[in-house]
């Protein structure tokens, strides 16, 4: 089965994946070409508002999707941390990281 | 990869014991090492050389002991030591010609001397390495002052009469045969045997006891007196009790409260089999001496620690006084029987470099730990490896949140800029 491009779906989409998957530097840069199209689209003519409420709505679940994956990698640093010293709580529930690449 | 996967403080865990195993079976190697080193002083006080020969005329007759000598009186009587037949050239040997030959006699017998050298050391060598095993050849000059006389002595190497001969190429006599050569005579007294002729004064009387004449003494009875001191046996013995103590006691150590490493081992098993075997040794014998209590060697009658052995020497020494041969027959061989081969085999079982139980025990735990070491290894790399996906994952987290603010910003900007500028044009 040929397999479904990455590059595909809109920008909002490809950066929702890329925090989804953990690929943060990625969607750094999704979100330059994301704010890029906003000042070439300007040039030719006004911007609905509409846009402005899906940019504002999709910085703040990529803000908050980041803040929580960043939590998650430190909890999994702290525990590495501890579990070298004192070994590790195989009754603890794990965490998961997905991530593409 | 979890982390769960990577109990690397169980497997260290695991190493410690192992390693802990490890130091204690070379410990116990240490101790068992000593036991055999005990063992093999008890076979080396059984040699030979732990006896000791008293003679009543040293000038008559010397001894030498050797293994499998026994104690007891060995009486003898020289009559006569013998003499080797023996002679010297009958003139100076001069410069004989380089193509000359020379012929041995001996008994009748007539040997060709071989040599590239015809001088008299020459002809001398010649004679020792071709016919050594009849003559012994010595040059000796008998000129005096200034006036070289060089000649060859001959003389036979075993006693008995004899006729010895040096020719040249024509069978003529160029030697003077002066000592015919006569046998030696021995008897030994109180047996009633009739006197022995002996071609050597070397007499081996008993196994492991010869005896050497150095005097003819007719009349007189010489007593050689072959005994083996009881201290040379005991302090081997309680060398051996000591050593064999050591371990009984770091056996002890891995039972109990505050056991050791190698408790409940088979290793340690196999170790207390053998401790019983020896410690239980019997030969089944009714000469007095069966087991080792009858050697002064018993388990430990104060009962304060198990399995010890504690050692008597008087009771050593009665018996070895009562019935010495019982003794020595009991105590045996290391090779051939007896106690000294059941203990030296169930070490070997323990020790042998290649099939020994703690020798292969060793090998096992060495490969074990090297092979943890190993898998320690290459999971605290795997851990490392995640640490820094994990760290490099936070830092491009908090890259992407900075810049979301600032591409956000921007964004916000063109709305508001966007939004002045109509204002504007509503207000004109």
């Amino acid at each position: 089965m040929p397999r479904e491009s990455t590059q595909a779906g809109s920008l909002p989409e490809r950066i929702r994946r890329a925090v989804a998957s953990g690929e943060f530097a990625k969607a750094r840069l999704l979100w330059e070409e994301y704010a890029e199209t906003f000042r070439a689209d300007r040039k030719l003519g006004p911007l609905p508002l509409s846009r402005l409420a899906e940019a504002r709505e999709l910085a703040e679940w990529t803000r908050m999707a980041a803040l929580c994956a960043r939590a998650r990698i430190q909890d999994r640093l702290n525990q590495i941390a501890v579990a070298q010293k004192y070994g590790w709580p195989h009754e603890q529930p794990r965490t998961r990281i997905t991530a593409s690449f | 990869m979890q982390v769960a996967n990577l109990p690397i403080q169980l497997l260290q865990n695991q190493q410690t014991d192992l390693t802990d195993k490890s130091n204690e079976l070379t410990t116990m190697d240490g101790l068992l090492s000593k036991l055999q080193t005990a063992v093999q002083s008890i076979q080396t006080a059984m040699s030979g050389s732990s006896y000791t020969a008293d003679i009543s005329d040293k000038t008559v007759v010397s001894a030498t002991l050797a293994d499998g000598a026994s104690e007891g009186l060995y009486p003898i009587q020289v009559d006569d030591i013998g003499s080797y037949a023996s002679g010297t050239t009958k003139a100076d040997w001069g410069t004989p010609a380089a193509n000359a030959t020379f012929k041995l006699k001996v008994g009748g017998e007539t040997y060709s001397i071989s040599s590239t050298d015809n001088s008299a050391s020459g002809i001398a060598t010649a004679i020792n390495q071709q016919f050594g095993n009849m003559v012994e050849a010595t040059v000796l000059n008998v000129g005096s002052g200034s006036s070289s006389d060089t000649r060859i002595s001959l003389q036979a190497t075993s006693l008995g009469p004899e006729t010895i001969d040096l020719q040249d190429s024509s069978a003529h006599s160029l030697f003077t045969q002066s000592v015919a050569g006569s046998q030696a005579e021995y008897s030994v007294p109180g047996t009633g045997a009739a006197a022995v002729y002996t071609n050597s004064r070397q007499v081996a009387i008993s196994p492991g006891v010869t005896l050497t004449m150095l005097a003819s003494s007719p009349g007189n009875e010489v007593d050689v007196t072959v005994t083996r001191p009881d201290s040379t046996l005991a302090n081997a013995l309680t060398s051996f009790t000591n050593s064999y103590n050591a371990v009984v006691d770091e056996v002890i150590k891995q039972r109990g409260s505050n056991a050791g490493p190698l408790q409940g081992s088979t290793v340690l098993q196999s170790i207390t089999e053998a401790l019983s075997q020896i410690a239980t040794y019997t030969n089944n014998s009714n000469s007095g001496v069966s087991n080792l209590a009858d050697l002064g060697l018993g388990l430990d009658s104060n009962n304060t620690v198990d399995g010890h052995l504690t050692f008597t020497s008087l009771d050593l020494a009665a018996a070895d006084i009562g019935n010495s041969t019982a003794v020595d027959a009991f105590l045996g061989d290391n090779t051939t029987g007896g106690f000294l081969q059941i203990v030296t085999n169930a070490l070997s079982g323990l020790e042998d470099s290649t099939t020994g139980v703690i020798k292969n025990a060793e090998s096992d735990l060495q490969n074990q730990i090297t092979d943890l070491g190993n898998t320690i290894t290459k999971r605290q790399n795997a851990v490392t490896q995640m640490t820094t996906n994990l760290t490099n994952q936070m830092a491009q987290a908090d890259a992407l949140l900075s810049s979301l603010q600032q591409q956000y910003n921007s964004i916000a900007e063109l709305f508001q800029a966007q939004q002045t500028a109509t204002q504007a044009l509503s207000l004109g």
